[in-house]
C-alpha cells in the first residue's frame, strides 16, 4: 500500500473516536483509493514505456520507408533513362523501317520514271527532227508546211512537259514518303493512291527479283470520292500490306506446289460511312497461334535481318490515328486478307 | 449443473474447501484443477480421487477464482454433473504426433457423444523445453471432430519457469499430452470467445528466410538485428544475460496474418546465436505476412467485458459456470487491471469461475472459426440445458 495511505490507515485503526462501522467504511474507501492509485501508477509507467518503444519503432520504420522511397526514386530515374533510350531506339527503328520501305520503292520508282523519261527522250528526238525539217521548209518558203510542223512541235513539247511533270510527281512522292509525316490530313483519291503503291511495289520487287511474278488484280470502287487522310502515312500502310502479300505468295511459290499461281489483289469498297481497303494474297496464311501477335512491335516471322517487325505495328498505329481499324482474315494454306477500314468523311 | 469455485495454497486447504463446499448437499463429480507446478498435484489428485471426483487438470502460470487471484497456488472449479453427460479423456502423446493423438481423442469423443463439446488443455512446454504446437492440436481436433464442434481451453503453464508443464487426470499425468473434458453437447451448452487486443504497428513485413521455429530474415534483413533495432534494444544484442522473452517479446510479439480477417500472435522466445536467428514459439513459414505490434490499450478490459455482456444479452442465456484461459503475457501488460478483466467476466455471468494464465489458448474469436490463439483472453461458459 502507498505509504501515505498506510499512514492514514494506521491512524484510522488507532482512532478511538470512530465507531467500528465508520472505520470499516473509511478503510474500504482507502483500499479502493489505493487500488486506483496503483492502477494509475501502472498506467503511467506502462504508457511511458509503450510510448518510448512505439516512437523508436515508428522512427525506424519512417527511416526505412525514406530509404525505400530514395531507392524507388533512383529506380524511377534509371527507368526513365531506359525509357528515353528505348524511345530513341524505337525512333531510329521507325526511321530505318521507313528507309527500308523506301528501298522497296526505289526499283519501282526507277521503273515508273523510266516511262516518262522514254517519252521525253522520244518526243525530244522527234521534235528535233521536226525542227530540222521545219528549217528546210522555211528555206523552201513553204509556210503552210512550216506552220503544220510548228503545231506538231508544240504538241510534242506539251507531251514532254506532261511526262516531265509526271516524273516530277513521282520523285516528290518518294521524297514525301521518306519525310517524317506532319500528320496533316488532306483530301486524297484513295483509288489512285492504292493503285500507285501497288504498281510501285510490284515493279520494285520485279526489279530486285526477275523471277518473281504474280497475277495482280485490282478492283476499285469508283463511288469513293476523296477521303481525308495523311496520304504518305496511308500510302506507307498500303505499301507494307502489298509488300507483305508479295512476300507471302513468293514464299509459297518457293514450295513449288503443283498448279500454284501467285495472286495478289487489292480492292476498295465504300460500306456505309466507311471505306474499306482490302489487300489479299493466296499465300500460306498466318498460323492461328501467332495471329494475335502480328500487330505487336518487333514481331516478325521473317528471317533475321529481313524484317524489323515494325511494319504491321506502325500500320496499326497509323490506322488507329485515323480513327480506323485494321484486321486480318486468314485461312492457313489458303491465304490472307488484310482489311483496312477508314472513315469516309 | 451446480458449480462452486475454491482455492487454496495446500492440499489441506483444498480438503477443507471441498468439505465446506459440500456442506449444503453439493456433490461435485468433476474438479477442473489449475495448479502451480510448485504444488503437490499428485496429492491433490489423490484427495479428489478419494472423494470420487473426476479430475481435469493443468499446471498454471498463476491461477484465479471469483475474488481471488493467486500465485503458486491451486484454483478449482467443482462441477456437479451427471456422469452420463461427460467423459474425461487423456492422451499422453509420447512417441505419437500431436495430430494423431488429437485425432484419436476426437474419435473417442465422437464415440461417447454424437455432438461432443470439449474443454481442452494441452501441455505448454515439455521437460526438454520444447514448445507444444497448439495450432496442430486445434487444426487436427477441429478437422476430426467436425468444424461445427466447439472446444475451448488453453496450454498449461509453469509459473514462467519454462522448464516443464503438465496436464493430468486421476492417476495420470504427462509433460507432453492432452486432457479433455468431453461434454454431451446436446445437454451442456458452451458459449465463449477469444480476444487478444494486440494491434499491428508499422508496415507489413514478410518472412524471407525461416526454417521450422527459426526465423532468420525479415524483408531480406537479419530478423535478430531488425527486431532489436526496431524495439530500441540494439545495445542489448551483445548482452549474454538479456532475456528476450521476459524483457521484450512478451510485450512485443509479432501479429501474423492467417485465414480471412484473422491474426495470431507469434512470439520470439530466444535467440539462436549460432544460427543468428530468432527462436519463435510457432513456425513462421517463408512468405508469411506480419507486423510488429503495440500492446493492448487499457480499454481492452472494458472491451472484453462489454463484448461478453453483449453476447449474453444477444443469447438471452445464463451460465452455470465460467472458465477463463488467459494468456500469461496479459499479466505484465494489464498489471493490476488483469484482475478486473477476470472478475468482470465473472460479474457479467454471475457464476462460479476458475481460470489460469496459459501459454496458449484454444477458442473462437467472435464469429470466427476454431483457432489457436496467443495473447488472448479466452473464456467459456457452461450451461446445462433444461
Amino acid at each position: 500500500m502507498n505509504q501515505h495511505l498506510q499512514h492514514i490507515l494506521d491512524f484510522i485503526d488507532e482512532a478511538k473516536l470512530l465507531s467500528e462501522d465508520d472505520k470499516a467504511v473509511l478503510i474500504k474507501s482507502l483500499k479502493s483509493a489505493d487500488k486506483d492509485l496503483l492502477i494509475s501508477e501502472f498506467k503511467l509507467e506502462r504508457t511511458e514505456k509503450v510510448k518510448r518503444t512505439t516512437a523508436i519503432l515508428l522512427e525506424e520504420t519512417i527511416e526505412e520507408l525514406e530509404q525505400k522511397r530514395k531507392a524507388i526514386e533512383d529506380s524511377n530515374d534509371a527507368l526513365q533513362k531506359s525509357l528515353n533510350d528505348l524511345k530513341s531506339a524505337q525512333a531510329q527503328l521507325i526511321q530505318s523501317e521507313k528507309m527500308a520501305s523506301l528501298g522497296e520503292l526505289t526499283a519501282g520508282i526507277a521503273h515508273e520514271i523510266q516511262n516518262p523519261l522514254n517519252f521525253v527522250n522520244n518526243f525530244s528526238e522527234v521534235s528535233k527532227e521536226l525542227l530540222v525539217e521545219m528549217l528546210e521548209e522555211i528555206q523552201n518558203g513553204d509556210m503552210e508546211e512550216v506552220n503544220a510542223i510548228a503545231h506538231d512541235v508544240i504538241q510534242n513539247l506539251e507531251k514532254i512537259l506532261h511526262h516531265g511533270n509526271r516524273a516530277d510527281g513521282i520523285v516528290k512522292g518518294m521524297l514525301q514518303h521518306s519525310r517524317t509525316s506532319s500528320g496533316a490530313k488532306e483530301d486524297t483519291d484513295i483509288n489512285v493512291l492504292v493503285d500507285e503503291y501497288l504498281r510501285l511495289a510490284y515493279h520494285g520487287l520485279r526489279a530486285k527479283d526477275k523471277s518473281f511474278n504474280a497475277a495482280l488484280e485490282s478492283n476499285f470502287d469508283n463511288s469513293i470520292k476523296h477521303i481525308n487522310i495523311t496520304p504518305q502515312d496511308i500510302g506507307r500502310v498500303v505499301l507494307n500490306l502489298i509488300t507483305n502479300a508479295f512476300y507471302a505468295v513468293n514464299e509459297k511459290k518457293k514450295m513449288q506446289l503443283e498448279g500454284y499461281e501467285p495472286k495478289v489483289s487489292v480492292e476498295t469498297k465504300k460500306i456505309k460511312d466507311q471505306v474499306e481497303i482490302r489487300v489479299s494474297d493466296n499465300g500460306n496464311g498466318i498460323p492461328k497461334k501467332i495471329l494475335d501477335k502480328i500487330f505487336q512491335p518487333f514481331f516478325t516471322t521473317k528471317p533475321t535481318g529481313q524484317g524489323t517487325g515494325l511494319g504491321l505495328s506502325l500500320s496499326y498505329d497509323i490506322i488507329k490515328s485515323h480513327d480506323g481499324d485494321i484486321k486480318a482474315d486468314t485461312i492457313e494454306n489458303e491465304g490472307t486478307t488484310f482489311i483496312i477500314s477508314l472513315p469516309s468523311n | 449443473m451446480k458449480a462452486k469455485s475454491i482455492h487454496g495454497s495446500s492440499v489441506s486447504d483444498i480438503d477443507k474447501a471441498i468439505i465446506n463446499a459440500q456442506a449444503n448437499g453439493f456433490m461435485p463429480t468433476i474438479a477442473v484443477v489449475f495448479i502451480s507446478v510448485k504444488q503437490d498435484r499428485k496429492a491433490v489428485c489423490e484427495l479428489l480421487d478419494s472423494k470420487n471426483i473426476d479430475v481435469f487438470g493443468a499446471t498454471s502460470c498463476n491461477e484465479f477464482i471469483n475474488g481471488h487471484q493467486s500465485k503458486g497456488e491451486i484454483a478449482i472449479l467443482l462441477l456437479e454433473l451427471a456422469k452420463e453427460h461427460y467423459k474425461i479423456l487423456f492422451e499422453d502423446i509420447a512417441d505419437q504426433t500431436i495430430e494423431a493423438s488429437a485425432s484419436l481423442m476426437a474419435s473417442k469423443a465422437l464415440k461417447q457423444f454424437s455432438n461432443p463439446s470439449l474443454i481442452v488443455c494441452s501441455t505448454g512446454i515439455n521437460l526438454k523445453g520444447e514448445h507444444f504446437e497448439g495450432a496442430k492440436l486445434v487444426n487436427s481436433l477441429s478437422q476430426s471432430l467436425g468444424i461445427d464442434k466447439l472446444f475451448f481451453g488453453g496450454m498449461a503453464g509453469d509459473d514462467w519457469q519454462l522448464k516443464g508443464t503438465f496436464v493430468f487426470t486421476n492417476g495420470k499425468e504427462t509433460d507432453y499430452g492432452i486432457v479433455a473434458l468431453v461434454l454431451n453437447g446436446d445437454k451442456i451448452n458452451l458459449k465463449g470467445m477469444a480476444i487478444t487486443g494486440w494491434k499491428p504497428l508499422g508496415i507489413t513485413r514478410t518472412v524471407t528466410k525461416s526454417r521450422g521455429n527459426l526465423l532468420y530474415e525479415i524483408d531480406g534483413k537479419s530478423a535478430v538485428d531488425l527486431y532489436f533495432k526496431y524495439l530500441g534494444k540494439e545495445d542489448k544484442l551483445t548482452e549474454n544475460n538479456f532475456k528476450i522473452f521476459e524483457d521484450l517479446s512478451m510485450e512485443y510479439p509479432f501479429i501474423v496474418e492467417r485465414d480471412k480477417n484473422e491474426t495470431v500472435l507469434k512470439t520470439p522466445m530466444n535467440i539462436d546465436s549460432s544460427e543468428k536467428a530468432l527462436v519463435m514459439d510457432m513456425p513462421m513459414p517463408e512468405g508469411s505476412k506480419f507486423w510488429f505490434t503495440s500492446p493492448p490499450e487499457f480499454d481492452i478490459v472494458e472491451e472484453v467485458i462489454d463484448t461478453a455482456t453483449q453476447l449474453k444479452k444477444d443469447a438471452n442465456e445464463e451460465a452455470d459456470a465460467l472458465l477463463i484461459f488467459s494468456c500469461a503475457g496479459r499479466q505484465p501488460i494489464l498489471g493490476p487491471m488483469i484482475t478486473d478483466e477476470n472478475e468482470g467476466l465473472a460479474e457479467v455471468w454471475q457464476t462460479p469461475m476458475a481460470g489460469f494464465f496459459t501459454y496458449g489458448e484454444f477458442g473462437r474469436v467472435l464469429n470466427g472459426k476454431q483457432n489457436f490463439h496467443s495473447g488472448a483472453c479466452c473464456w467459456v461458459t457452461l450451461k446445462e440445458k433444461a
